[in-house]
């Protein structure tokens, strides 16, 4: 009895202790996360310009959003910006790491080179593009030798911006992707495979029913966290497009920046934040439900 | 013994009361500018405190193209702050962020003769928020060389938007990396091809009419683009934020027109030996059958509604706007808004470039942008369906309904 009363006492002292730990961390997740969350909610709900006047309006904000062309534009533009840059960016992904897994003297200087992207400001990223992407740019150089006679104008065309972005952001991520992946591959038992081979399974058989099989847990990771990325881009767009020509680069983040730090309409802004939270709400749910029909854990 | 130490207590309470009244209290005041006027107010201060040796004033600048988000930001901290333009005023009036100042110019009895035409422009419901200290105003600026070389007669005076395109054409030549453009345009996602428009006075397109007015001048700077007089404006795209004093100096240009901040940046940059052009300036042309203007914009400082030194503040804006404040703007190369014939006199005086300065001060200025805060939000519509007008991807009627009908929606009804 006493013994029990003791372990008891420990385990309260070490929950405390705990506790102590992990404060630091919580008061500013506490201050600068959720505290934040509920205050857009709040200010979701008001006409706020950023200063004084705040004046309740209901789900005004979020019924006027449905109405606002921009808003619709840039929601469209989300999702197909999603819907190429997640499908490829993983598919490159691991085309990378298969080859990244050979072992060919001075790999490790590629897979650094792979990753370099991922650490590069963004505002280069998109300068450098931009030159590429130009008109008379090295890429249109190609595809003019290449028989093109009339090459796409890139990021200064309404048809080809988005896709301009999407090259560029699929460019940036699949490094990342494959560096993840490549630890995923490296966690693969060899056992497998030899066993595989002894059943008479060539390299394509073994490779869909055994890497892929094992690699699905990484490779759901990479899916939610570049969707949830890709939902929320912006940086590149303010990088390389501005939202333009016109609207067909603004997405959801760059409408919510533009509603808010330019046009001074924060509660507007925080309603189109809480939209854009809840599509991905609903779309890492779906993946987190569907995860159980092919992720081997 | 107690009633004699509680007396001299309270007497030397009562002095030391008497001592903080008479010397002036020590003030603090937090300024927000953004960062190409830091030199100006740098000096501005500098002769402001040597007088006010109890005032404090703590600039902050922040770069030109982050100052609108920022200031939003940090305003409600802000004593007082600075405005590029009269838009960026009213959406602070309208935020209730600023102070009007009637009271406090009658009460100090702050002479404001040489301003009054701005602060009659910029008042908001017969109200002045804001005291000038600057003002801009556009003209165009042309490179004598490649007249020379063309033969053609230097613009010296009255002339139209016609003969600027007629003009542009015989100044453009070559093919190529040689080729001499007659006229420099921007990136399709500026808003200078507004400019022409100016000049009819159209300056607000929440106007059906004024909209109408920028529409025939987008179609004019397209037109000098798709007759060879200018590069074509896909081919500008990528340029955002390119340096155009820079692109003149390259002398590939016969002609541009900007705003006569232009003078100063070709002038330092011709002394710091980063490029040379032989140029000088000339007013903005006008449509055929209208009168010359030149659309300005004054620059203004603003005292805010939470400041707790809003006297000491008014005091120092008072002092920016005033005649004194006026020479140092003028030994900068700035036009300052105070505007009396001495400070025009000096400010063409010994002038050698441009040699026709005086063009700068012999203009009828109209304000270019409205005090109107919903002028932001509706010119980015219009410059997001010019964008595309420009980049040949829909047509002026299009561009012109998308306008209106966007306008409508996303500025005039949801305010």
């Amino acid at each position: 009895m006493a013994a029990k009363k003791s372990v008891s006492a420990y385990r309260k002292s070490q929950r405390k202790t705990a506790i102590l730990f992990l404060l630091p961390n919580l008061v500013g997740f506490l201050l600068f996360v959720v505290y934040p969350v509920f205050r857009a909610a709040i200010i979701s709900l008001t006409n706020w310009n950023g200063f004084k006047q705040m004046d309740f309006v209901g789900v005004r904000n979020y019924v006027s959003l449905f109405s606002d062309s921009t808003f619709i534009i840039s929601l469209q533009n989300t999702l197909i910006y999603t819907i190429v840059t997640v499908p490829l960016s993983i598919a490159f992904g691991i085309v990378m790491a298969l080859l990244m897994n050979l072992k060919i003297p001075g790999i490790k200087v590629f897979r650094t080179i792979y990753f370099l992207p991922q650490i590069t400001s963004m505002i280069a990223i998109g300068l450098v593009w931009s030159l590429v992407l130009a008109k008379y740019g090295p890429l249109n150089q190609i595809l003019m030798a290449l028989g093109n006679s009339d090459p796409p104008k890139w990021i200064s065309s309404t048809k080809y911006a988005l896709t301009s972005v999407e090259i560029v952001s699929i460019w940036r991520s699949m490094g990342y992707n494959a560096i993840i992946i490549l630890a995923g591959l490296q966690g693969i038992d060899a056992v497998l495979y030899e066993a595989a081979k002894l059943d008479g399974a060539n390299a394509w058989q073994s490779f869909v029913h055994v890497t892929i099989p094992m690699l699905s847990p990484t490779i759901f990771f990479c899916l939610v966290t570049q969707m949830i990325s890709s939902f929320k881009v912006f940086d590149i767009i303010i990088a390389m497009t501005q939202g333009g020509p016109g609207r067909a680069t603004n997405v959801l983040a760059y409408f919510v920046y533009n509603k808010s730090f330019v046009d001074s309409r924060f509660g507007y802004a925080s309603a189109a934040a809480f939209i854009m939270f809840a599509i991905i709400m609903f779309f890492t749910a779906i993946q987190f439900y569907g995860q159980k029909k092919w992720v081997n854990y | 013994m107690k009633k004699v130490l509680a007396l001299v207590l309270c007497i030397s309470m009562l002095a030391s009361l008497a001592a903080v009244s008479f010397a002036e209290e020590a003030v603090t005041l937090n300024f927000q500018m953004w960062s190409d006027e830091q030199e100006l107010f740098d000096k501005l201060i500098e002769l402001y405190t040597a007088k006010h040796p109890n005032v404090t004033i703590n600039l902050t600048c922040t770069p030109s193209n982050d100052y609108a988000t920022k200031l939003q930001a940090v305003v409600g901290d802000a004593d007082l702050f600075g405005i590029s333009s009269p838009p960026g005023l009213a959406e602070y009036v309208n935020k209730g962020a600023v102070l009007a100042l009637d009271d406090l110019i009658a009460q100090k009895g702050t002479d404001v003769s040489g301003v009054q035409g701005t602060l009659d422009s910029t008042a908001i419901d017969g109200k002045v928020y804001g005291l000038p200290y600057k003002t801009s105003s556009w003209v165009v600026y042309y490179n004598k060389d490649i007249f020379d070389a063309a033969g053609v007669a230097y613009p010296s005076g009255d002339w139209t938007w016609e003969e600027y395109f007629e003009i542009a054409g015989k100044l453009t030549s070559g093919e190529g990396a040689n080729k001499i453009y007659g006229s420099l345009n921007f990136q399709p996602t500026s808003m200078w091809w507004r400019v022409p428009g100016n000049t009819s006075k159209a300056t607000n397109p929440i106007n059906d009419d004024e909209l109408h007015a920028w529409m025939k001048s987008a179609e004019y700077c397209k037109s000098l683009s798709d007759a060879g007089y200018q590069p074509l404006y896909e081919d500008m795209a990528s340029d955002a934020g390119a340096d155009y004093s820079g692109n003149f100096l390259q002398g590939k240009y016969g002609m541009f027109y900007t705003g006569d901040w232009a003078i100063e940046m070709l002038n330092t940059a011709i002394r710091n030996g980063d490029g040379f052009v032989n140029y000088d300036i000339a007013p903005l042309p006008h449509w055929d059958g209208e009168e010359a203007v030149t659309p300005g914009a004054p620059a203004l400082l603003m005292v805010t509604s939470t400041s707790k030194h809003a006297e000491a503040a008014y005091d120092f804006i008072a002092f920016c706007t005033g005649a004194e404040a006026a020479e140092t703007l003028l030994s900068m190369d700035y036009f300052p808004a105070w505007q009396d014939e001495n400070t025009i006199a000096t400010y063409c005086e010994g002038k050698t470039a441009p040699e026709h300065i005086e063009f700068i001060v012999n203009q009828t200025i109209i304000s270019q942008v409205p005090c109107d805060a919903l002028y932001n939000p509706a010119a980015n519509v219009v410059k997001e369906e010019v964008s595309l007008y420009l980049l040949d991807e829909q047509d002026i009627e299009t561009t012109e309904e998308n306008c209106k009908a966007r306008i409508l929606d996303e500025v005039v009804n949801a305010y």
